[in-house]
């Protein structure tokens, strides 16, 4: 292990003394940020469709300040808790996810797992919980405990893959089930990245590619509408009013905005043109109504957050602590580019949140519970 | 150690690979953005506009209609139709109770909106703006007014055929609304209000983008005072007479303008004013411009004598009668009695061709040129046409076929000193902004007669009603000019009826100077046919009830017809008002014609204090003095005193308690 952590400490860059706490402080700094970013956004995209609801305006707004309250506490008690315990936790922690999962797709369970609008992601503990959001942290911290566990024997596909795939593929099961295809291919691709940090043949992945894409066409066929999605993803011009709506609304929305924007709470697009505009469409409405400036400032903070989690990683005392760092920045940072992408039209319509941003509770405490572990990974002297 | 060491290096790529990965996704995006909202933002801005922004049509009202005076005929007022959309009131129920108290509606609407099953209800009818406010005061949400501008006729159907209809898109449809249609029609404006997905709008997001633009105001030469008292003179008179319809024309002949215009049908409403539409053959009343004729080519005089005999004359295969044998009669004598074997006579002086242009130069067979969309040239044929009876004929006002638009112009140019005048219905149209938008002044058509001419036969005319066949529309205090006439009317089926008549009078007043031709027309009326024994005592009641109102302050007395400076495009001022006078015939009035109205007859002026102002003139004006009246309002005093002794045919000074100033300056060629 100390080979690793050699290595890594050989490239070029030779931190200066002092840039680790600086390092922390402009991550934390990011993050508090992206959360003031989203407090505004859910208020200006959401105190519309409240007051339809018969609510006051600032219903979600309050909702999700509460939530951002909560999720800070969380990261102050994560970064100062020891990462090295979640290897340990790793697998209880699964376990829990796994159960949570579970109850979710259980007939019978209705009273503490509600369906809403045709789905079952949420349980009712008192608070909502959206288990789907538990998957994707604990997830990484298990695929980066058994990633450092197994070492070099990663790079045999029986120890490998193989192994990863026999945990992932039930948990991606019970998560497509729920349904919310997204969460089950981003937890894919997040236990991917960490994977591929930790040295994994690239030929596996290419293997396992070819595997999942015939499962995944097949899966995708049997759901008309996803069907219908993926088409028009292809061909966004060709369908004026149908299945191409939210994309074309979500097209819309940023390129009303130009390059100052509408101005804040002037955005048309969130009087219902775009669904969930306060939650899977947050971004387009920040493009509205900030332009490309707004744009440019989000992206370039998940920008840096991507670099700086990049580089606590390598600054990290160990393998776990390494590949933790980099699959909790890939957390954050590839949900916020998904969201980009679908907002902008490169990737298919589909939900995926933006951590910090989109109103929702669950994402947003986990999203900061992942700063919290990566500042404390950050916090260790090599 | 090797593997370790490729393995460190392995990872070192792997690590710069991830953060490559990042840079370049958040370059993708960032370069995505740049395309959407820089090279593509106004494409992406029009279609979110196109989606976002309803456009509001922001109905421009339609021009007012008024009269000489200015009295609204025909305005615009602006209605509401109601939405409402229940999914968005608070409490349906609740809701739906106040509509119904408000606009007591129905209980099948107002369940309507209680059950809230349907998305968007229009509640039946229009509202008016009280009604509308009074609406949104307790239902804040859920209403959605939308504007209708409609017609509203503040006289009712008073001149409803002249001023015409509008369509159901407030479009004109029939007479002047359909004639000056482009004139009222306003610009509409547009406003811009954004809506939500669910195409539900917000009010509050309304933006007025184009504001409407009102349509101009037309002022007609019509006077509602004298129209009403036209329009219920003439109903009474096709009641009382039983006939099948009629027509009433007031014209000023100084300007041609048309002060009056009433047509009746007895039996349904009339789609437009017949009195330009629909032709006659009017009789007697023509005789006056074949003698006009004579007269101007010289070819007679009004002593003039020819033999009448028995009352028949033969000529050209045809037997032309009399009601009763005149023996020798002048041609004075000849149009004063109206007989037909006289005039049969005295044309055989004139050249068919002269007879022909002098017709046609009266304006028969020809448009007047009146400003409505819709009028009948009448017929007169070229004497290239004519039969042998033909001249005959015409001189008694046969086989020619004349509008009494056409009729009471001609009378005009007797009236006025032998021009012919073009008839004006409509004086101006003015924008909202007082622009002059459309302006007709008095016209000039052409010069008919010489002037002495014109007055010889006012002189005849008048003689036909102090002695002739006018008797009854003589109005005591009121020198009348005028002609009877008594016309076989034609039927498909049999020809020339010996039942069916029309009676027409047309009168001029007063005799000397006329200021007034009335033409009276009633179609088959029953029991006394004859012109005079019908058509005349209507004028006479309409000549009576004229002049005790006050609707008599437009037509300007003596002098010249009055012409405001104002050109077109300049502000103009309010339509040239009248004279401050009740009676604008504040000339002698008083004529000789009425021999109880000597010098010798004088009396005290009445107490007429406290009655209305048109009331206490005609009580004086029946008592047989002059009256002018100052003020309004009800008479407080008169001058001389009441008492006083006062000799019949002197002038009386009403004065009303309402002191406003008049109009105008009293006019100086006025009062004698």
């Amino acid at each position: 292990m100390k080979d690793l952590a050699a290595s890594l400490a050989v490239d070029a860059y030779v931190p200066a003394a002092g840039s680790a706490r600086r390092d922390a402080g402009m991550l934390l700094a990011i993050t508090v940020f992206l959360v003031l970013v989203g407090l505004i956004t859910v208020y200006s995209a959401s105190s519309f469709l409240a007051q339809k609801q018969g609510l006051p305006d600032h219903y979600y707004l309050r909702q999700q300040a509460s939530k951002a309250l909560v999720g800070l506490l969380v990261l102050y008690v994560l970064a100062r808790l020891d990462y090295r315990i979640y290897r340990r936790l790793a697998w209880p922690l699964l376990g829990v996810t796994l159960l949570a999962l579970f109850v979710l797709v259980l007939p019978g369970t209705e009273a503490i797992a509600p369906p809403r609008n045709g789905a079952r992601r949420w349980l009712d503990l008192g608070v909502q919980v959206q288990p789907s959001e538990l998957a994707k942290l604990v997830m990484v911290i298990w695929a980066a405990a058994l990633a450092a566990k197994k070492g070099e024997r990663l790079r045999s596909l029986r120890w490998g893959l193989a192994a990863f795939g026999v945990i992932y593929l039930p948990v991606a099961f019970l998560i497509v089930l729920e349904p919310d295809l997204s969460s089950a291919a981003l937890i894919g691709l997040l236990c991917a990245i960490v994977l591929f940090t930790a040295g994994a043949r690239i030929g596996h992945f290419i293997l396992l590619g070819l595997i999942a894409l015939p499962l995944f066409w097949e899966w995708i066929q049997a759901a008309s509408y996803r069907m219908a999605r993926l088409v028009t993803f292809l061909d966004a011009g060709s369908d004026p009013s149908g299945v191409g709506y939210q994309l074309r609304q979500s097209l819309i929305a940023v390129g009303s905005g130009g390059v100052l924007g509408v101005g804040y709470g002037e955005s048309a697009q969130k009087y219902f043109f775009l669904p969930e505009p306060h939650n899977d469409f947050a971004f387009a409405i920040i493009a509205e109504e900030w332009g490309l400036v707004g744009v440019g400032t989000v992206a370039l903070s998940v920008a840096v957050l991507g670099v700086l989690g990049l580089r606590i990683a390598r600054r990290a005392p160990d393998v776990f602590g390494y590949l933790l760092a980099v699959g909790l920045t890939a957390l954050i940072v590839v949900s916020a580019l998904m969201h980009m992408g679908v907002s902008l039209g490169l990737l298919p319509t589909t939900g995926v949140t933006f951590p910090f941003i989109s109103y929702g509770g669950s994402s947003l405490v986990v999203s900061l519970a992942a700063v919290g572990i990566l500042l404390n990974v950050g916090s260790w002297r090599t | 150690m090797r593997s370790a060491a490729r393995q460190a290096r392995r990872l070192h790529l792997r690590h710069h690979l991830l953060k490559l990965a990042l840079l370049l996704a958040v370059g993708l995006i960032l370069g995505r953005a740049l395309q959407l909202q820089v090279l593509e933002g106004v494409e992406w801005r029009t279609r979110a506009i196109a989606q976002h922004e309803t456009r509001v049509p922001l109905p421009a009202p339609r021009g007012k209609i008024y009269d000489r005076e200015g009295r609204e005929l025909v305005v615009s007022r602006t209605t509401y139709e109601i939405f409402v959309a229940p999914a968005e009131l608070a409490d349906r129920s609740a809701a739906a109770e106040v509509i119904r108290s408000v606009l007591r509606l129905g209980p099948e609407t107002t369940r309507r909106i209680a059950e809230g099953k349907r998305s968007w209800i229009r509640l039946p009818g229009t509202y008016s703006a009280l009604q509308k406010e009074k609406l949104e005061e307790r239902i804040p949400r859920g209403l959605h007014p939308q504007p209708v501008v409609d017609r509203f006729y503040p006289r009712g159907p008073l001149a409803a055929e002249i001023v015409g209809r509008v369509d159901f898109n407030g479009h004109g449809q029939s007479g002047l609304e359909l004639g000056f249609d482009s004139v009222l029609t306003g610009q509409p404006g547009f406003g811009v209000r954004q809506r939500d997905a669910t195409g539900a709008s917000a009010d509050w997001l309304t933006v007025t983008v184009v504001a409407p633009s009102p349509g101009s105001d037309v002022y007609l030469t019509l006077d509602a005072e004298l129209q009403a008292l036209a329009e219920s003179v003439l109903e009474d008179a096709v009641r009382e007479t039983e006939a099948s319809g009629g027509d009433l024309l007031i014209v000023e002949p100084k300007t041609g303008e048309l002060l009056a215009a009433a047509s009746r049908r007895s039996h349904w409403r009339l789609p437009h004013l017949t009195a330009a539409t629909e032709p006659y053959e009017a009789g007697s009343t023509l005789k006056p411009f074949t003698v006009a004729a004579l007269l101007a080519e010289g070819l007679a005089d009004l002593m003039d004598t020819v033999n009448t005999g028995g009352g028949s004359y033969r000529t050209a295969g045809r037997t032309i009668r009399d009601e009763q044998p005149h023996g020798r009669l002048s041609l004075a004598q000849t149009l004063a009695v109206s007989s037909n074997v006289g005039m049969a006579i005295f044309a055989e002086r004139l050249p068919k061709g002269v007879q022909f242009s002098y017709l046609r130069s009266f304006g028969f067979g020809t448009p007047t040129g009146l400003t409505y969309p819709s009028e009948s040239p009448g017929l007169l044929r070229r004497p290239s046409e004519w039969s042998a009876q033909s001249q005959a004929s015409l001189a008694i006002g046969y086989e020619v076929a004349v509008t009494p638009l056409q009729l009471v112009m001609a009378y005009g140019a007797l009236a006025n000193g032998g021009l012919l005048m073009r008839p004006l219905l409509v004086r101006e149209a003015q924008s909202a902004e007082g622009m002059i938008r459309w302006r007709r002044d008095p016209e000039v058509v052409r010069r008919v007669v010489p002037e002495d001419v014109a007055g010889k036969l006012r002189g005849v005319l008048a003689r036909a009603v102090t002695q002739g066949t006018g008797r009854s529309a003589g109005v005591r205090g009121l020198s009348v000019a005028g002609k009877t006439g008594t016309a076989q009317r034609f039927d498909q089926r049999q020809g020339y009826s010996g039942h069916s008549y029309t009676s027409s009078f047309v009168g001029l007043i007063p005799s000397d100077d006329p200021q007034l031709v009335i033409l009276v027309k009633l179609d088959e009326p029953s029991g006394a046919y004859y012109g005079g024994a019908t058509a005349a005592p209507v004028m006479r009641t309409a000549v009576r009830a004229a002049l005790a109102g006050s609707y008599w302050s437009a037509p300007p007395l003596m002098g010249e017809p009055e012409i405001p400076d104002e050109q077109a495009g300049v502000p103009a001022g309010r339509a040239p008002a009248g004279s401050p006078y009740i009676f604008a015939l504040d000339t002698p009035l008083l004529r000789a014609q009425d021999e109880r109205l000597t010098s010798q007859d004088v009396a005290a002026v009445p107490d007429v204090r406290g009655l209305s102002l048109r009331a206490a003139a005609q009580r004086l004006h029946e008592a047989g003095w002059r009256v002018v009246v100052r003020g309004g309002g009800r008479a407080v005093s008169t001058q001389p005193a009441v008492g006083t002794e006062l000799r019949r045919g002197e002038r009386v000074v009403l004065q009303g308690g309402d002191l406003s100033p008049p109009r105008r300056p009293e006019n100086p060629t006025g009062a004698g």
